[in-house]
């Protein structure tokens, strides 16, 4: 009976011990966690008012003051509210933008999410069209998040709004969007309890432990935990690097490429105004693209900006090295990396100039 | 009740303390209502459907050992297969034939389509069927006494453990160790809560896991993937099968021996088998030593067994029909599909293949002989996963087409994570097999090393399942 106990009392310490480490710092903001050391994320606001937010769960703080005022749309990735050693009073391109833009009676709006992809730039415009008087939208294609796919939670839940469902339905790949998203939507939590008494049951039980034991609160925080662990671990024992070469998905990168296709066809066929840009990348170093996918990508956005008469502009070479930095390496420990996605404040300043001047000349 | 939840552990853990507590006749009673309750918590309405079941069948078995006549037994045999196999007809394979039928109807030009039925498949009902079957087949054989105590039968089928996703075990199993009342032993709960926290940590820290890999994986169009892209496919979904399925089990055996109750083990590291009947010695025992009992054997006229040990590879018969025939059938009890129909041929075939080339290969040396087995033998079972998981027949067919073409291994069409997954948990295969036959037995003699080594472990297996454990999917097996 001894043993048991005490063999049983040491399992408890050691698994409180496990957790205890794996359980990250409680200071760092979730949004700078997926960002790393050396760059921040910034979210600004005009005269009080949100003009930047990431999606449909945050979107009431920057429609709301919008009003019935013509929208320019600016959907991108951490690019727009990342910035590379940012130091008090600075800001990025999304304020510079809206306050240049309102004076010609334009309301601009930012929506940037980490890794955003091009199909969830096609919901997230689906889900803001019905709420907002978008008259221009502005699409940061970035070569990268061709590699990402699927949509995030937050999205997924704006595909039970009717209409962005039937928006959804008009083409090949809306519905492959939503067949996914249903898919992943099987997978969360609870999910498998779907109507059963247990869903009832297990969400109380769930509450009262979050309620009573902070712990249980903390568990989705250290999986996160865990797995930038398990990320930087996976970096340094293959020595991946922020400049190491990334290797295309060929279906996700159909798959992107599709839904951009169907973003410009709606935007076409609505009368919404439209320039798409490929995003500022640093160039004082090689880049970690195979350069002759890379060619082609910016050859077929061209090709299909032009076919659906938006407007085309390639900003890769806009912000000059001195307006690039450093963030903490990927595969952890003192290092750094060369940040090839997120510049500085001067380097946003000019994307803000650039992006002003393309708006303008769609008029 | 799904065991990856807060619900189960907080019930597991009343009922666990009340058993102990109670005397013998009325623990049977707590047995059988937590076991409903266990069941009605997923949907009460079913509840009867498992104990017409149940009922049928005990019914059934007490006439059977009143009756002399063999029209009489045939006939009250037959009254059980129909209530149960009408049951899983209804339920499970209405919806497939009648759509089948509508292919058909289209190929003759009629315009007939099915009507839309609205027909919910009651969990576990593949497993308590085969349960009650074997029951009356055992009495009718003369294997065994009925049970004449319907509190004692009842637990027997509706045992919560074991009731949803197996394993299928046979009375001869159970209702000798519900009888004798089990005596208390600190052991047993200690073995029983190790085996339910190992059985967690596969499934929520595992198979959980990887099933978004494999989702993505098995949802990209056939012609983006690589030849090297569906093998890897392949191995993660065996992976993840493996890890979802033999949590069940662990989690079922578990909770047996914390009251007490020993269940046979269901899986024995099936990737490290050498040749198909090895492999399914080793996968899901119960299972297939329930499908070479009550069907194969019967079907090549061999002698039958009484237990659920032994799997498929105790059959040594040559009856090529019978093989292929218990494999479609095999197939469709993994559900109402074609493409689980192909599964079950493609291991037939697997079987034949090796059966007719053990004389070829009976030259070589034994050890030599399992290497080499055991390096044909993993490949092809874990293709054999691609129809199991494949949404359609010509996913399946242009999927087995893809590794059988050369220019299909020069590029690769998933994530880079995907594969080092996938290599690290083949890794990770070899590893436990290695640490539990090799590692523990030794650690075992050492008293001091294994009081330090098993709190060491299962400390970590402990925090892993505490931050993992949610109910965000269902085990795999609920839905045969």
């Amino acid at each position: 009976m001894r043993r048991v106990l005490l063999s049983s009392l040491a399992t408890l310490a050691v698994a409180c011990g496990v957790f205890a480490l794996l359980r990250p710092p409680p200071k760092v903001r979730f949004a700078d966690l997926a960002l790393g050391p050396g760059t921040s994320s910034l979210r600004a606001s005009v005269q009080g008012d949100r003009v930047h937010c990431a999606g449909p769960r945050d979107a009431g703080l920057c429609l709301e003051p919008a009003g019935e005022r013509p929208v320019v749309l600016w959907l991108g990735n951490s690019q727009l509210h990342g910035v590379n050693q940012l130091r008090p009073g600075q800001e990025n391109a999304a304020p510079q933008v809206h306050r240049a833009l309102r004076g010609d009676g334009l309301y601009p709006l930012t929506f940037s999410q980490a890794n955003a992809n091009l199909q969830e730039h096609l919901v997230l415009l689906e889900w803001l069209r019905p709420r907002a008087r978008i008259d221009t939208l502005v699409l940061a294609l970035c070569f990268d998040d061709l590699r990402e796919t699927g949509l995030r939670p937050g999205l997924r839940a704006a595909l039970e709004d009717p209409e962005v469902a039937a928006a959804l339905a008009d083409s090949t790949v809306g519905l492959a969007i939503a067949e996914d998203a249903s898919a992943e939507e099987g997978q969360a939590e609870l999910a498998g309890l779907d109507q059963t008494v247990q869903q009832r049951v297990e969400a109380a039980a769930s509450d009262w432990l979050g309620d009573h034991f902070p712990p249980w609160g903390m568990r989705r925080r250290t999986r996160s935990g865990l797995l930038t662990r398990l990320y930087r671990l996976r970096n340094r024992v293959f020595g991946v690097e922020a400049s190491s070469m990334r290797r295309m998905i060929p279906s996700r990168r159909a798959r992107n490429m599709a839904a951009l296709e169907q973003i410009l066809r709606r935007a076409r066929d609505t009368g919404l105004r439209v320039t798409a840009y490929v995003v500022p990348i640093r160039h004082d170093l090689p880049l970690p693209y195979a350069a002759g996918e890379y060619a082609r990508f910016k050859e077929e956005v061209r090709a299909l900006t032009g076919r659906y008469g938006a407007e085309f502009a390639n900003l890769e070479t806009l912000v000059p090295a001195q307006a690039w930095g450093q963030k903490a390496a990927i595969r952890g420990g003192d290092g750094f990396d060369a940040d090839f996605m997120h510049f500085q404040a001067a380097g946003h300043a000019l994307l803000a100039k650039a992006i002003i001047t393309a708006v303008r000349g769609t008029r | 009740m799904i065991f990856n939840s807060v619900t189960f552990l907080v019930f597991l853990a009343l009922v666990t303390v009340l058993y102990w507590t109670l005397p013998r006749r009325p623990r049977l009673w707590l047995l059988l209502i937590a076991s409903l309750t266990f069941y009605g918590f997923w949907r009460v309405e079913f509840v009867p459907v498992m104990l017409l079941s149940a009922a049928t069948d005990f019914l059934v078995a007490l006439r059977l050992a009143r009756t002399r006549d063999p029209r009489g037994r045939k006939l009250l045999l037959a009254t059980s297969l129909v209530v149960n196999l009408g049951l899983l007809a209804y339920f499970k394979y209405l919806l497939f034939f009648a759509d089948n039928l509508g292919v058909m109807a289209s190929w003759v030009g009629s315009g007939w389509r099915p009507p839309a039925f609205d027909i919910v498949l009651p969990l576990g009902i593949s497993f308590y069927t085969f349960q009650t079957i074997s029951y009356t087949v055992d009495v009718y054989r003369g294997h065994r006494e009925p049970v004449r105590d319907p509190v004692l039968y009842g637990v027997f089928v509706t045992f919560f453990p074991q009731l949803v996703a197996g394993p299928v075990l046979r009375a001869s199993e159970v209702v000798p160790q519900l009888v004798r009342r089990p005596a208390f032993d600190l052991d047993d709960l200690a073995v029983g809560a190790r085996r339910v926290l190992v059985g967690l940590f596969l499934k929520v820290v595992l198979a959980d896991q990887i099933a978004p890999l494999v989702d993505t994986g098995f949802a990209t169009r056939v012609d983006y993937l690589s030849a090297l892209d569906v093998w890897t496919l392949a191995f993660l979904f065996g992976f993840q099968i493996y890890f979802d399925f033999s949590a069940y089990s662990h989690i079922a055996i578990g909770c047996a021996r914390l009251m007490g109750l020993r269940f046979p083990e269901n899986f024995d590291f099936p990737y490290l088998a050498h040749s198909p009947k090895d492999f399914w010695r080793r996968w899901h025992i119960s299972l297939s030593s329930w499908i070479r009992d009550y069907l194969y054997l019967p079907l090549t006229g061999a002698r039958v067994g009484t237990d659920s040990t032994g799997g498929l590879g105790m059959v040594s018969t040559r009856r090529t029909r019978a093989l292929f025939l218990t494999w479609a059938v095999m197939g469709l009890w993994h559900g109402a599909n074609w493409t689980f129909v192909v599964w079950g041929l493609y291991h037939a075939l697997w079987i034949y293949a090796h059966r007719q080339l053990r004389p070829v290969l009976a030259p070589i040396d034994a050890r030599r002989r399992r290497k080499l087995g055991h390096a044909i033998s993993l490949p092809i079972a874990m293709l054999g996963w691609i129809p199991f998981r494949a949404g359609s027949v010509a996913d399946t067919l242009a999927m087995f087409t893809r590794v059988l073409e050369p220019r299909a291994y020069l590029r690769l069409g998933l994530h880079e994570n995907t594969y080092l997954i996938t290599a690290l948990l083949l890794l990770g295969c070899y590893a436990a097999f290695f640490v539990w036959y090799r590692v523990v037995p030794r650690l075992r003699v050492r008293p001091r090393a294994w009081a330090l080594a098993v709190p060491l472990a299962m400390g970590v297996v402990t925090a892993l399942d505490f931050i993992h454990l949610r109910p965000i999917a269902q085990f795999i097996y609920f839905q045969f």
